[in-house]
């Protein structure tokens, strides 16, 4: 891979090699149709944290509003 | 009445409802528009659009260290190719606000844009830095916001490889990607992007120029300075043009038959 950014590499990569778990690695889900990044939280519940689609009305709908505590 | 039933998602909210109401409500919402109009979208009679927000880093093969903000090749291309797809979406446009990041995952939106069918408008705000300069563009047409920048400098001197012979040629040719690619597709020349890219004395330890929303315009790197009025309303205004050239085809295929 080339990088081509003004941000340095070495912030980019920053980490790279490290093995340490990272507890706050998003994870993918489909939630009322769309695809959406979510922080999981404790008894099966998930914090969303970005919503991935391109439809703007997605973003008008309070459910799916970043912070919402969703089940799945 | 199915007026009534498919106005907005916000209502629910508003009347203090729970979320799982709400997500029934949208639900009965589609339910009602697919059984009515075969559809699933809500109209607008000037054109549905679909937006594209790219920010962060563009992650390709390598999965970025969590530190970064990232925009994932794997996120973006189905969703280009379902706007393509999809009858129900008449445009695209494209909000731009990066630092730049994976070459090859760049180029490749960058190629998925100028290639799709349906008007494109890209906006920049913020940033267009580095491979954020292919993708804006990549679409019909660009607008820049005034305080935006967008730095456009040699891919090898902050470049980082991985598991690729590093020679010189090597970059080299990567970077004549880039620079085909920003030429083709807009109103500098190659030589001429070539000399921003290597311009000594704007950057402190870079060669390369850090243009701002008036003279990325001027240098014909962007069609217009302007905001997101101005990108609908230009989006808008391409939608109507493709659909009267249509129609204008579909008058003429008409009478052939006849």
């Amino acid at each position: 891979m080339i990088l081509y950014s003004i941000i340095p590499a070495d912030i980019v990569f920053d980490g790279f090699d490290s093995n340490k778990k990272n507890d706050m690695r998003l994870i993918e889900l489909e939630y009322m149709g769309e695809k959406i990044q979510a922080i999981p939280a404790s008894n099966g519940e998930y914090i969303i944290a970005r919503l991935l689609s391109t439809s703007p009305k997605a973003y008008l709908n309070p459910a799916l509003q970043p912070g919402n505590v969703i089940k799945v | 009445m199915s007026e009534e039933n498919k106005v907005t998602f916000g209502n629910p909210a508003v009347k203090g409802e729970t979320q799982q109401e709400c997500e029934n409500i949208d639900v009965n919402d589609n339910a009602d528009a697919l059984k009515e109009l075969g559809s699933t979208s809500i109209s607008n009679p000037k054109g549905n659009i679909h937006c594209l927000t790219i920010i962060g880093q563009i992650e390709g093969h390598i999965i970025l260290p969590p530190q970064n903000k990232t925009t994932k090749y794997e996120h973006v291309i189905p969703q280009l190719v379902a706007i393509e797809e999809d009858r129900n979406i008449d445009g695209l446009l494209l909000i731009l606000n990066t630092v730049g990041g994976d070459v090859e995952a760049g180029l490749a939106i960058a190629e998925m844009i100028s290639s799709m069918s349906k008007p494109t408008v890209s906006l920049i705000l913020g940033g267009g830095h580095s491979i954020g300069v292919p993708m804006a563009v990549a679409t019909d047409y660009s607008f820049i916001a005034p305080s935006a920048t967008m730095t456009i400098h040699p891919l090898r001197l902050n470049g980082m490889i991985i598991g690729v012979p590093q020679t010189y040629e090597y970059f080299d040719k990567m970077q004549e990607r880039v620079v085909q690619f920003v030429s083709k597709n807009s109103n500098i020349s190659s030589d001429k992007f070539r000399e921003l890219m290597l311009k000594t004395g704007e950057l402190a330890n870079d060669v390369g120029t850090v243009l701002f929303g008036e003279e990325a315009v001027n240098y014909g790197i962007i069609k217009s300075v302007g905001g997101l009025s101005d990108a609908l309303k230009k989006l808008y205004e391409l939608i109507e043009l493709k659909r009267n050239s249509q129609k204008i085809l579909g008058e003429s295929s008409g009478g052939e038959i006849q």
